[in-house]
């Protein structure tokens, strides 16, 4: 991920030092791979933890499986698929995630979850336009945090059937090799 | 809405539901006097409780019908095709106004919602100048004396809205259940918590922890069942409003239709009778407009005037199968293959060269419809698809039968529960899958070493010989692409022969684990197009696994349904039977003979280490499963192989069931090597002293063990 333009609007989020209540959003981190990404708390309906995930034969490869979820089964999104990492064959730590109709409930399952930061919503910076079409997809703006950037996600967008839909996202991978490294 | 007034509606309509069964039986049998009185009632009782509610429009309409039905059970009005018409735009116009209430809490007041038409129609049908002058406004004078055919035609389109909408309303939401089985659920629930208490104070290592968990186990059994029994409700209630549908129908389409049913009492789960309520209704709409012919072609076709829709509920294996046969034209094969050439879903190449039975099917494919003519009830090409579609969704299945001039049976094939189905769970590739039991029909262990000359290949098509049947195979790791995993050297490989849609496989997996009552769960929508899964479960240890889809797993691997080789095969038994062939296991004892059993004698093939046999009185004996077995040694191999010094070395040692003097005993029979097994001819003239027979094997000299060819032959002809 190249964000060409991370130095710019340094000066607009010095200016209203004097954050308005309103517009303090919480994010719970969540990495994959090198990078950190923010999710808003409030569509985070669960946090699972260390979870093998069940995988699902001839499923697109951005499935990472399926997870029991109370009486539910919740079909779990691979992140580092999606962002075309690959394959971590340790237990990954799987989020539940609802949108905000409650349609549909699934799991995302990234590397690793770590803890609550609040930031300003006025402080997030657009996707940069150099950004390739499925990052365009997945990333909705990031927050600059001193450790670098915060990218956020929208879960709608993460959703299974509308990741399908875009068709952005290789379909059909699990193949022979994709499954078997996973089981060594 | 109030309390009283939703229980007003859900009574209400249930008077409905029942007058309109009773107006279509009126029809047919004009005479019962019991049924002009249940229909009285209904109405009546909606006159009076609206009455009460002050619901005054609702009134006004069930008040003019109630002095109609007055009449009618005075005698003073005889049953005619006019009036039943009268009576059912009746029920419509209740029904309308009940569903209006529910909606909306109120009656309507808007300009639409004018009943005075309606009121007018049914007062003329009374004999009487209408109750008065506003009442007939805006209706034109001739219309109201002689039978309003619009009206009708409006009635009855609202008639198709009414119930659609109704459908949405209360009756489904709500369901009505035994009290002693609400009674029943609630105390086994106070035994679960009873159970569960004594559960958390015990711990895993007391001594009647085994006994909790049996009884929990036992009241969930009973929880499940009583729960299962409450939701189960008769076919009955769906077929009941049929007769109207086709009452309706045949005279928008011009055919003398009569519909007979079974079966009503059969029991299916409440929201398994939803889903398959559309998909039914669809079935039968086809069956009235495209299967039966029009009265006059049909007594030129030499058969009654009048058509029959039969619908036919009954269980069958774990499943409900409900049937809609029509005794109409039949479905002509050329003309579906010529539509389905000329809609582009099947090459003119493809058509040609499919079965009778593959070309029915294709009516369930999307965009597909024979009628000729669009006309208002069906054809426009959305149909069939559609009702397969639903049934499967459900997990049924849907197939055809067709006889040209003899009528066409629709038969869907539902599950009794959607929650809970009995499934053998298995291993494959490293991940376990649930094969429904439905679709299981025996299993194959394949030792190790067998295990390369069990499967036979033609081209790349692997195949295993089950009882002289050559039966695909399927390799589901390679199916779904997964890593095959190694096995250990000792272990083979199981065959699961499944049977779905007509289709059937052999399914190669690498374990079997226990067999399990599973829970089905949905998968996501996007699972779900894999096709190749129908649902997901926990299992007993916690570990998520997939339902298989047998049906979809068979067309995935290219499995097609075969019905010739089935015939086929009927037919060379056929054969069998009538030459008075047995089937004979050929092997070898002495060398360059051919030597023979029954094979029904042969109850099992072994191979014991040559250490393993003892002997005691100059006799080899083995001893076998807590048995002792004498060994029969003809060929004299213990002896050759004992000279040989090869410790290790197997024996081949067939287990037969001996029908000897004191009773029915086994022997072990040692044999070289096992040859085939083949039916064959006894040449009973050839009976020698030697307690040996001569028998025809393949056209070659086998000889045949005498007590065992007599024996077999005595019990073959009694199963004969």
């Amino acid at each position: 991920m190249k964000f060409s333009d991370r130095d710019e609007g340094d000066a607009a989020g010095a200016l209203d030092e004097m954050q308005e209540e309103s517009d303090a959003v919480s994010l719970c981190s969540l990495f994959a791979g090198s990078e950190s990404f923010g999710i808003d708390t409030r569509k985070i309906r669960e946090v699972l933890g260390k979870r093998e995930l069940q995988r699902v034969p001839m499923a697109p490869a951005y499935i990472g499986g399926v997870v029991p979820y109370r009486g539910e089964v919740l079909t779990a999104v691979n992140f580092r698929a999606l962002l075309d990492m690959e394959d971590n064959s340790a237990v990954s730590c799987v989020l539940v995630l609802e949108d905000d109709e409650g349609a549909e409930r699934f799991g995302l399952a990234v590397d690793e979850v770590g803890g609550v930061v609040t930031v300003n919503r006025r402080m997030l910076e657009e996707n940069p336009c150099t950004l390739e079409a499925r990052g365009k997809w997945l990333f909705d703006g990031a927050y600059k945090m001193q450790t670098g950037l915060m990218v956020q996600l929208d879960p709608k967008r993460l959703r299974p059937s509308r990741l399908a839909e875009t068709g952005l996202f290789k379909q059909c991978v699990t193949g022979a090799t994709d499954a078997s490294t996973d089981r060594r | 809405m109030d309390d009283l007034t939703s229980e007003f509606i859900a009574e209400s309509q249930e008077g409905l539901d029942r007058m309109e069964r009773c107006l279509t039986e009126l029809e047919v049998r004009p005479d019962d006097g019991a049924l002009v009185g249940e229909i009285f009632r209904a109405v009546h009782t909606i006159k009076g409780t609206t009455g009460f509610l002050g619901f005054d429009r609702l009134e006004k309409l069930a008040h003019t019908g109630e002095h109609l039905l007055g009449s009618l059970r005075d005698g003073k009005l005889a049953v005619t095709s006019e009036l039943i018409s009268g009576l059912l735009s009746l029920l419509d116009g209740l029904r309308a106004i009940l569903v209006l209430i529910e909606e909306t809490g109120g009656e309507g007041t808007r300009a639409e919602d004018e009943d005075s038409a309606l009121i007018a129609e049914l007062t003329a049908l009374n004999g009487h100048a209408p109750l008065s002058v506003d009442a007939v406004d805006g209706v034109d004078e001739p219309n109201t004396v002689g039978m309003p055919h619009q009206e009708v035609e409006k009635a009855n389109s609202r008639a198709a809205v009414a119930p659609a909408a109704s459908a949405m309303g209360s009756a489904d939401k709500t369901l009505r259940i035994d009290v002693d089985v609400l009674n029943r659920m609630m105390n086994l629930v106070g035994e679960l918590v009873l159970t569960r208490n004594q559960m958390l104070q015990s711990n895993m290592e007391a001594a009647n922890f085994p006994e909790l968990a049996r009884r929990l186990d036992s009241v969930t059994a009973d929880l499940r069942e009583t729960v299962m029994q409450a939701r189960m409700q008769p076919v009955g209630n769906l077929f009941g409003k049929f007769p109207r549908l086709v009452r309706d129908l045949a005279r928008t389409c011009g055919r003398d239709v009569r519909i007979e049913f079974s079966g009503q009492e059969t029991g299916l789960d409440k929201s398994l009778l939803e889903a398959i309520k559309d998909p039914l209704t669809h079935a039968v709409r086809n069956a009235v407009d495209h299967g039966i012919e029009a009265p006059h072609v049909r007594v030129l076709a030499g058969k009654p005037a009048e058509g029959c829709v039969r619908l036919r509920a009954f269980h069958q294996s774990g499943s409900v199968v409900i049937e809609v046969a029509d005794d109409g034209a039949g479905i002509g094969i050329e003309r579906v293959l010529a539509k389905a050439v000329e809609r582009n879903l099947v090459t003119a190449e493809h058509a040609a060269e499919m079965s009778e039975r593959e070309a029915l099917q294709l009516i369930f494919l999307p965009g597909f419809s024979t009628a000729a003519a669009v006309t208002n009830v069906s054809g426009r090409g959305v149909g069939m698809d559609v009702v397969r579609a639903n049934v499967e969704k459900v997990g049924g299945s849907v197939e055809i039968e067709s006889k040209m001039g003899v009528g066409t049976t629709l038969r869907m094939r539902v599950p009794l529960t959607l929650a809970i189905v009995p499934a053998l769970v298995v291993r494959s590739g490293g991940q376990s899958f649930a094969l429904p039991q439905t679709a299981l029909v025996e299993l194959v262990y394949v030792p190790r070493r067998e295990a390369e000359k069990a499967v036979e290949k033609i081209g790349a098509a692997a195949l295993y010989r089950l009882r002289e049947r050559l039966l695909p195979i399927v390799w589901l790791d390679r199916l779904l692409g997964l890593g095959t995993q190694y096995t250990d050297e000792a272990h083979g490989f199981y065959l699961a022969v499944l049977e779905a849609e007509g289709c059937r496989y052999g399914l190669v997996v690498d374990d079997l684990l226990a067999p399990e009552e599973i829970v089905v769960k949905p998968l996501s929508s996007v699972l779900r197009e894999i096709g190749l899964f129908s649902g997901a479960t926990v299992l007993g240890n916690g570990a998520l696994a997939l339902i298989l889809d047998i049906g979809a797993t068979a067309a995935r691997a290219g499995v097609k349904p075969m019905e010739e080789v089935a015939e086929g095969v009927a037919l060379v038994e056929a054969k069998t039977e009538q030459a008075e062939d047995v089937s004979f296991m050929v092997f070898e004892e002495r060398a360059k003979e051919r030597t023979a059993l029954p094979l029904d004698v042969v109850e099992r093939i072994e191979s014991v280490p040559l250490t393993q046999i003892e002997y005691a009185g100059g006799r080899a004996l083995l001893q076998y499963r807590g048995e002792l077995l004498p060994l029969c040694d003809d060929g004299n191999l213990l002896i050759e192989m004992e000279d040989r010094e090869q410790e290790e070395s197997l024996v081949t040692v067939l287990i037969c069931a001996h029908a000897g003097t004191g009773g029915r005993h086994r022997i072990g029979m040692v044999v070289r090597r096992v040859l085939d097994v083949s039916p064959g001819r006894m040449l009973e003239e050839y009976a020698s002293a030697s307690g040996m027979e001569l028998a025809l094997v393949k056209e070659k000299l086998t000889m045949v063990h005498r007590q065992f060819g007599a024996k077999a032959a005595a019990t073959w002809k009694e199963v004969a």
